[in-house]
């Protein structure tokens, strides 16, 4: 290890020592996946309307500026078209963080009313884009990649200001299960926050998995929840009191100690079961069992009938026979050994 | 950082002695619980936030932590503080067994509830006006209260200083703040001391103040304000609610005065000299909170802090910080914008200097890391230590010997002897030879050993 990168670490052990002691403000980033095809199919299946759980959330929101009052948050809209910042607490905005923090209290005002503004505002502008783009359109799948992106962006930006002391954490809301196309971009993100010790909790509303934020939470030490659709849509207040049971607490609440690397727990939180570690295919888009790995960039494929890499265009011999093409294309057999290789 | 902690363990134990109908009067108030849970620890807010939804249920707390003595200590630590305020009700009979069951006071989680589900969160919104003037805007708010707070912390430094060179200049203590600072609390601590016919002199506790961070400055003179000694505070409770809901209001927004009672109005007119709440000028109608205490039980300290090798360049913003500066350091040069000055070994009193320095520090000295270097605090603690390892006691020195051959029979008698100085019961006995020079023929040995060597000579030249 080079000087500079020991230099690094010891100042990220002075950061964390003296952080040990500080009882931290936390900044939640919520990810909301408002792709309304996935939300009316969950609602049919007897699980809360898109607006139950925003309410819920809200709410939610409220009860984290309780806790603390330098608490801070970013709400981030994912739709089939994009993702968007929906509200960002003012202290972390770049021209205010020297300025005057609104009491937490007040904030939620502020959230309510914007929040209900923006969403009113591009619930229209994705109707008048669905309809331009014929009905097909609105089954696709949520952006939820490019909305990680902005929240790994964020978390950069209040990791590196150095009045901000906060311990950022993710949090993700969604209806959908399967993202599968967007594996690289999303993987990325989680391994970039992973780097960056961030927790990503992930609250899926479907009667599905979702693999990709099974692997996000239990990469990153976080929470995975799919409560039962029948449950949590048959009162208001139970994905309510799931989000603060389970969601509420930060670091200091969920670890013993926030900052060491070893996870032994405080509160009890729900444990992460069987998480489908397979990966999808990089041209298809499919979850593979097995499948075929590029030595050069290491990309998965499930099926190996072309003579160029699709991601990077290496050549592969072209004189052997289909199957004879392991000699070029590493066959991975278990699927968590492919997680690895992406890292 | 464990002063913070301190501070709000502080507020914790003012409301924990509160008779217990005080305590349920205080918990009517929505603020107060809000602040009383921000207050809290980090997982006992947490366990709280739970807990009010279950309603009033018995709540086996166990079951929500993970097995393990170390988790059990913490939640039970948690427990204990929360029961201190009232706030949980212990169950005595699974107390005795193995398992640590509560209920949460009702009127508490109630309050909780209800600021979870309403819509308008801000306190006294009846008489509530907006910034519409020049000099209410949260800067200007944020720079008369900052002058009002430093003339204090300089009032404490050097009362006897012409008051226009103040950072409000000017500002003369009324009596009321002279009270305060001179008042014991029910500790028997005080900021400063009068003397007769002399101006008041800091005390070593007004010391220790000086060098906290501003937040806890503001909350440890809030609560020597409502706990001071001869003003007896009956309704403290009342005045407790008043703080922690001024501690909610908007920066820049003006509150009625007279919608308040008559004690909260007497309350937030001495505030006013504190700094805390402004008044516009000849209108006592609006009272607009300032800075120093919106936020103030919600707020987390952003430190920084700084310093060069040799000696230490602090921010020179405020005359007051440059004063502060002069208790433990000996000033070498002014600058407009930054002080250097040097430790000594005899301005070291305090490790709290170092945590001072981190504070205080000068942008520049932002960008490094450690922020204050570690030889400077590796320094001041070896000083510290210095001070531990030092003792005086009494000792008798030998010189003028008759000869090289005597000095050394003496120095070696002094080394063969075990004294022990503590009485006959002693195990542990001691060398009776402190120092020894052959050069100069220097003996120096404990006053107690003196008679057993003054006996040695007296034989050895008999013999």
């Amino acid at each position: 290890m080079s000087t500079k990168e020991e230099e690094e670490e010891r100042e990220e052990k002075g950061k964390q020592q003296s952080s040990e002691l500080d009882d931290l403000p936390s900044s939640l980033i919520v990810i909301l996946d408002l792709n309304q095809a996935s939300w009316t199919e969950s609602t049919a299946k007897g699980g809360p309307t898109v607006i139950e759980a925003l309410e819920s959330l809200l709410t939610f929101l409220r009860a984290f500026f309780m806790l603390h009052g330098g608490n801070t948050v970013t709400i981030i809209a994912a739709h089939p078209y994009g993702s968007e910042f929906l509200y960002q607490s003012p202290a972390l905005q770049r021209s205010k963080a020297h300025g005057h923090q609104q009491s937490g209290a007040l904030e939620m005002d502020e959230i309510d009313h914007r929040l209900h503004e923006k969403i009113v505002s591009l619930s229209k502008s994705l109707k008048s884009k669905s309809s331009q783009e014929n009905s097909d359109s609105s089954m696709k799948c949520s952006l939820l990649s490019s909305a990680f992106a902005l929240a790994a962006c964020t978390v950069n930006r209040i990791s590196s200001h150095k009045l901000l002391r906060m311990l950022p954490r993710v949090l993700v809301l969604t209806a959908s299960t399967e993202l599968p196309s967007q594996y690289i971009p999303i993987m990325n993100c989680i391994f970039s926050m992973q780097k960056a010790n961030v927790l990503i909790d992930a609250l899926v509303v479907s009667d599905g998995d979702c693999s990709f934020l099974q692997q996000a939470a239990d990469i990153t030490n976080g929470v995975y929840l799919r409560p039962e659709l029948s449950k949590v849509g048959s009162s208001p207040g139970a994905l309510l009191s799931w989000m603060i049971s389970v969601f509420l607490g930060d670091k200091h609440t969920r670890f013993l100690n926030a900052d060491s690397q070893s996870r032994s727990t405080l509160l009890r939180l729900p444990q992460a079961q069987d998480v489908d570690y397979r990966s999808s295919c990089f041209k298809t888009g499919q979850l593979v069992d097995v499948g075929f790995v590029c030595s050069v960039c290491l990309s998965i494929f499930a099926k190996c009938d072309f003579f160029i890499c699709p991601t990077c265009d290496s050549k592969i011999a072209l004189d052997r026979p289909a199957g004879a093409a392991v000699n070029k294309k590493r066959k991975v057999a278990a699927g968590a050994q492919k997680g690895d290789d992406t890292k | 950082m464990r002063v913070v902690e301190d501070m709000a363990w502080e507020v914790c134990r003012t409301v924990g002695e509160l008779p217990e109908s005080a305590c349920s009067k205080l918990y009517e108030n929505q603020w107060a619980c809000v602040s009383m849970m921000r207050l809290m620890p980090p997982l006992g807010r947490q366990l709280l936030m739970r807990l009010v939804h279950l309603g009033q249920e018995r709540v086996e707390l166990l079951r929500w932590v993970d097995e393990g003595e170390v988790q059990r200590q913490r939640l039970e630590e948690v427990v204990r503080k929360m029961e201190e305020v009232k706030i949980l009700y212990l169950d005595e009979d699974v107390k005795e067994s193995d398992g640590v069951s509560v209920r949460i006071n009702p009127t508490f989680s109630e309050r909780i509830l209800q600021f979870l589900l309403q819509r308008d969160t801000s306190p006294w919104s009846k008489g509530r006006i907006m910034g519409d003037s020049p000099d209410t805007t949260a800067e200007e708010l944020q720079q008369w209260a900052q002058n009002r707070w430093e003339s204090i912390l300089h009032y404490m430094v050097s009362p006897g200083l012409d008051p226009m060179k103040r950072p409000e200049p000017g500002w003369k203590p009324t009596k009321w703040v002279r009270g305060i600072l001179v008042g014991e609390d029910k500790n028997g601590n005080s900021f400063m001391m009068s003397l007769q016919n002399l101006a008041p002199k800091i005390t070593a506790f007004g010391f220790q103040f000086l060098l906290r961070p501003l937040r806890n400055q503001i909350l440890q003179m809030l609560m020597h304000v409502l706990t001071k000694k001869g003003s007896e505070n009956k309704d403290l409770q009342d005045s407790l609610s008043c703080i922690f809901q001024l501690s909610f209001c908007t920066l820049g927004a003006g509150y009625r005065l007279d919608l308040l009672s008559r004690s909260n109005q007497e309350l937030i007119t001495s505030l006013h000299d504190l700094g805390a709440v402004y008044f516009k000028p000849n209108d006592r109608q609006y009272f607009f909170p300032t800075p120093l205490i919106v936020n103030l039980c919600t707020e987390s300290e952003v430190p920084s802090g700084p310093s060069t090798d040799a000696g230490v360049a602090d921010e020179f913003s405020a005359e007051p910080a440059a004063g502060i500066l002069r208790l433990f350091t000996r000033p070498i040069y002014k600058f407009p914008h930054m002080i250097i000055a040097v430790i000594t070994r005899e301005s070291i009193r305090n490790a709290l200097i170092i945590e001072y320095l981190r504070m205080h520090a000068h942008p520049q000295c932002l960008e490094n890391w450690p922020i204050v270097p570690e030889v400077v605090t590796d320094q001041i603690c070896f000083w510290e230590q210095e001070r531990c390892r030092i003792r005086a006691e009494p000792a008798v020195a030998y010189h003028n010997f008759f000869s090289g051959e005597a000095h050394r029979a003496c120095e070696k008698e002094a080394r063969r002897l075990k004294f022990n100085d503590k009485g006959p019961g002693e195990v542990a006995k001691r060398e009776a030879c402190l120092y020894s020079d052959t050069s100069e023929q220097l003996l120096v040995v404990p006053e107690a050993a003196d008679p057993l060597i003054r006996k040695f000579i007296e034989t050895s030249i008999n013999e």
